[in-house]
């Protein structure tokens, strides 16, 4: 107030870089995304090449999508706001450059990377271990960046937008550390120090994180600013703020395993997550009620801005997906739910509608103040936001329909009690026309994104020879901070006398002291990384702790060599993202695929396969389901054994030579890791893997297949599939099952009375 | 300082403004929405109860309702095979009068079964149905308790617990139906050559040499008749 006053300007370069990578990446992710899903639609758009079939390239979608489109434009958004509401320019120039360049040579070395088939397989966490070094170092410059932009601010309170990129930049960075810990076995390839149960747990507490921390949070921030700068109202609610912010962050954590329900977890955490994702819904909706309400008085501005018109709808399905996020959680509703496109349908929702939305209103908002010129076409940006809409629409109504068919007919029974549709490919085969809607709406939305590039493009056209940079004055922060006169309660005012509680619980009303923490940014970070990390603990602890969590089973034993090279190999080709290995304790389930999976068949399971949707069968029970000559006719051509099937087609894995010498890393790594295998593994391992693949390749050749197959990746493939599930089948003294009623159906070890004739009521299958 | 200098607050009862701006942005202070707080809390206190009452009460948790499920379907499956009566070769060949029975079964086979025993049985990846050559017996029940149970070193599946019980002795009935019909592309014959009026004739005193081991019949003399050898016979048993 009496101080000298400070100069400064804000950096607006590096945030003209975001914007634009943020539309060309998104543009990339999208025309990837259409691609995949014209895959799905017809097998032949995967055209028989390794590296643009559905496994490999739906990674490098859901990649791009969320940290090359998403990520940018948060960075983008957070460095434009942070600056302007903290009045100071960002901390540092070059580790902004370091930031922008590190973080674009990641995203190329993704979308190298992942069509090669190198991957954790990990949802959302797919890259290797040294592209997760990079994006840690990365995001640490990252927030050394915003750190240290926030110490030099002149500004004493932190905003609640700044909240949310705190929570963001902390919370990030925990869940990559410790859902991608990880044994390099070679410098393509690493096993993750989790198996099987703990793996998938740890995954699915990263998944939904990563949802809630890299697609809510930071959005939740850049709500927060540019919503009500666009709209010039004040924000509805700063108790609500507060409430919401802290509420949300430490609820999110917990709801993690609400992706397992009915699987191998125990079934204490499969509670935790659906109690804690009920808990989060009104949280979460609280952004939303802040976002609507600071419209209250505006809404005819809405009519005509299509910057608010893209913030609405994006504040609506943000709305409509939080609540759907609590309803899929509900373990009844997920009977149904789960491994159907009902949730792909949600996530789209979300992300094309409340994250693409939120970024275009952003970037149409920003354009004009980055190229200091008017946006070249508000009626192209309009045009964008009703063709964006549409296609929003096409693709999830087209999608939620294809989830809830394809749940139902998988949960169908008939008058007799057997499955309705017994065949898998036919519940596959009514979804196709759904899927061809799916394509036209995301190509919408795709044209959309296009117009905005072009919106771009003429924009900076006309931008000024050179930007202007303004240059700001305010005081610097004092060393000390002069409290307010504490504004005085009316308890106190009034001179009653009161109890104390009585005082304190007032004060804690009236926020006071959540505005102290606010001018404490260290503080405040520290408080978000207690509710962050207790409420992991509370669920990591235990799953690792508690032995009943994952019973042994004692013919449980680690793959051969040959397996073990053949389960890389499915976890290269992506098989996951169409396939699960987790058969539910649901009679539909059991009665399709076999016996339901139990928590210690996957121990030696490095990562874990479970999956998290069924384009195709589940596949934990196959092993010995069908003849090796089955599997090698179906993966060179699926379509010549099921007629309609939508897998691609392998052909490259009976040409592709198996590295035999490579085995014996991979042994070891996961011997070190755990895996009780024997001193002739440990020493001879490609020699016993050779061992096994000819036995395997004579049998093919015997059974009329293609001889010589025995060096090539199917065989070890074909290896793995028939040892997948089978453990559990072996003889040690096998638990009784509930089976042996029907291990006889009808005697047929007394075929004697032959009056048995022909009136027999037998019904008439469909 | 900042884009927008001239906020215009509506001022309601409500709205009470702050006293802070970040960038021109200022906040209400408005209390919560009533029924927001009623379901934050709600939902709060819902857990416990959801916990005392499913995993200390009388709640039913998946895998026990599991149990529940396949517990009923298999008394009620008992109770149709009992209603079925004994299984012989004369009360399945006794099925193939039926054209109803067979049309199903038929449509049952090219969903089923064509996949590894050609559309028309000639064979594939499983052995060809139409010929006189037989791995596992000839006879109707042979033929039943295979379908029943599978083969499942070779690959066959055991279909008891996709098709209905009256549905699985149809089948049998049917695949005797094939006998003969002489398909195109027919798959090399395996196994033993059997008279094929053991198909049809039932002779009671031969049944009771007919041991339903859960070895599939060593009914194969491991003939090398000069045909290409397409599935191995030998058993390692």
């Amino acid at each position: 107030m009496n101080e000298r006053l400070e100069q400064f300007s804000y950096d607006d370069a590096i945030v003209r870089k975001f914007v634009f990578v943020t539309w060309l990446w998104g543009l990339v992710g999208m025309l990837v995304g259409i691609i995949v899903a014209m895959e799905l639609a017809s097998p032949y758009f995967n055209f028989e090449l390794p590296w643009i079939t559905f496994g490999r390239l739906r990674p490098l979608h859901t990649n791009a999508v969320i940290f090359a489109f998403v990520g940018n434009a948060i960075f983008a958004g957070t460095y434009y706001s942070i600056q302007r509401l903290l009045k100071t320019t960002l901390f540092n120039k070059t580790l902004s450059a370091i930031h922008f360049w590190g973080w674009q040579l990641i995203i190329v070395l993704a979308a190298v990377s992942l069509p090669m088939g190198i991957t954790q397989s990990k949802e959302y966490a797919e890259l290797e271990w040294p592209i997760d070094y990079l994006i840690a170092v990365i995001w640490v410059v990252f927030a050394v960046n915003v750190f240290g932009t926030i110490a030099k601010r002149r500004e004493r309170h932190l905003y609640v937008a700044i909240w949310f990129y705190i929570a963001t930049i902390i919370t990030i960075t925990i869940l990559h550390i410790f859902n991608n810990l990880a044994l390099p076995s070679t410098l393509f390839k690493s096993y993750p120090v989790y198996a099987g149960v703990q793996d998938a747990f740890m995954q699915w507490w990263y998944g939904h994180n990563a949802v809630g921390f890299l697609l809510t949070t930071p959005y939740l921030g850049l709500m927060y600013y540019f919503m009500p700068k666009a709209a010039n109202r004040p924000v509805f609610s700063y108790k609500l703020s507060i409430l919401h912010f802290w509420s949300l962050v430490f609820i999110y954590i917990w709801a993690g395993p609400h992706h397992l329900h009915y699987t191998a977890l125990p079934e204490w955490a499969s509670t935790v997550g659906m109690l804690f994702s009920l808990m989060l819904w009104m949280p979460s909706w609280g952004g939303m009620l802040n976002g609507l309400l600071t419209l209250r008085g505006v809404w005819h501005k809405v009519a005509v801005d299509p910057v608010l018109k893209f913030f609405v709808v994006a504040v609506t399905f943000y709305g409509m997906s939080t609540f759907e996020g609590p309803l899929l959680s509900i373990k009844a509703v997920n009977y149904l739910s789960h491994y159907t496109d009902w949730t792909i349908a949600h996530v789209h929702a979300g992300a094309l509608g409340w994250n693409g939305f939120l970024t275009f209103g952003m970037v149409y908002w920003l354009l004009p103040r980055l190229f200091q010129t008017d946006l070249w076409s508000k009626k192209l940006a309009e045009a964008h936001f009703w063709l964006g809409t549409i296609g929003i629409l096409l693709y999830i109504v087209s999608i939620y329909a294809a989830g809830l068919t394809q749940g139902l007919m998988w949960l169908a029974f008939d008058d007799a009690g057997y499955l309705k549709y017994s065949d898998f490919v036919e519940t596959t085969l009514r979804l196709i026309p759904m899927y061809w809607v799916r394509v036209i709406g995301g190509l919408a939305y795709f044209t959309g994104v296009l117009m905005m590039g072009l919106n771009m493009l003429m924009t900076w056209k006309n931008r000024p020879a050179t930007y202007e940079i303004p240059v700001y004055e305010a005081p610097p922060l004092a060393k000390t901070y002069a409290h307010p006169p504490e504004t005085h309660s009316p308890l106190s005012a009034s001179g009653a006398k009161v109890a104390d509680t009585a005082l304190r619980l007032e004060h804690f009303a009236r926020t006071e002291w959540h505005r102290a923490w606010e001018r404490k940014p260290i503080k405040f970070t520290i408080m978000v990384t207690i509710a962050v990390i207790v409420a992991s603990l509370f669920e990591i602890i235990p799953t690792f702790l508690i032995k009943s969590n994952v019973p042994t089973i004692a013919t449980v034993t680690p793959y051969t060599p040959l397996e073990l090279s053949g389960r890389d190999i499915y976890v290269a080709e992506g098989c996951y993202n169409c396939h699960s290995q987790m058969v539910r304790p649901i009679r539909a389930e059991t009665e399709r695929y076999g016996e339901y999976s139990k928590p210690g068949e996957f121990i030696y399971d490095r990562p874990f396969q479970w999956g998290s949707r069924r384009i195709g069968p589940d596949l934990h029970r196959i092993g010995g389901k069908y003849p090796d000559l089955w599997h090698l006719r179906h993966m060179d051509d699926p379509r010549s054994i099921t007629v309609g099937s939508i897998m691609p087609a392998y052909p490259w894995l009976l040409t592709e030579d198996l590295n035999f010498d490579g085995i014996q890393t991979a042994v070891k790594s996961n011997a070190i890791l755990g895996a009780p295998y024997t001193e002739d593994e440990l020493a001879n391992a490609p020699a016993l893997a050779q061992e096994q693949a000819k036995v395997i390749a004579e049998g093919l050749a015997e059974q009329g297949g293609k001889a010589g197959l025995e060096g090539k990746k199917i065989i070890a493939l074909i290896a793995y599939l028939q040892r997948m599930g089978t453990d559990i089948s072996k003889t040690p003294p096998a638990p009784p099952q509930a089976e042996t009623t029907l291990q006889e159906p009808a005697g047929t070890d007394e075929p004697t009375s032959p009056e048995a004739g022909a009136t027999l009521p037998v019904e008439e299958a469909s | 300082m900042t884009d927008h200098q001239n906020q215009t607050p509506i001022e309601t009862t409500e709205d009470q403004l702050l006293d802070h701006e970040y960038d021109g942005i200022q906040e209400y202070d408005n209390p919560l929405p009533l029924w927001w707080k009623s379901i934050f809390w709600g939902s709060i206190f819902f857990a416990p109860l959801y916990i005392v009452f499913f995993h200390f009460g009388p709640g039913v948790l998946p895998n026990d309702r599991y149990d529940d499920v396949m517990t009923a379907f298999y008394d009620k499956q008992a109770e149709e095979l009992l209603a079925l009566g004994e299984i012989t070769d004369s009360s399945l060949d006794g099925l193939k009068m039926s054209d109803s029975m067979m049309s199903t079964s038929k449509k049952v086979f090219s969903a089923r079964c064509a996949t590894c025993h050609g559309v028309f049985a000639e064979g594939g990846i499983g052995p060809n149905l139409c010929d006189d050559s037989w791995l596992h017996g000839n006879r109707l029940t042979e033929i039943y308790k295979i379908i029943v149970d599978g083969v499942p070193e070779k690959g066959m599946l055991a279909w008891k617990k996709q098709l209905p019980p009256g549905q699985l002795m149809a089948m049998a009935a049917y695949v005797g139906t094939l006998q003969g019909s002489n398909p195109p592309n027919a798959k090399p014959p395996q196994g033993k050559q059997l008279d094929p009026s053991g198909m049809v004739v039932i002779e009671e005193s031969e049944t009771g040499g007919e041991e339903p081991s859960d070895q599939p019949m060593p009914s194969n003399g491991n003939d090398e008749t000069g045909q290409i050898p397409v599935i191995p016979q030998t058993q390692e048993s």
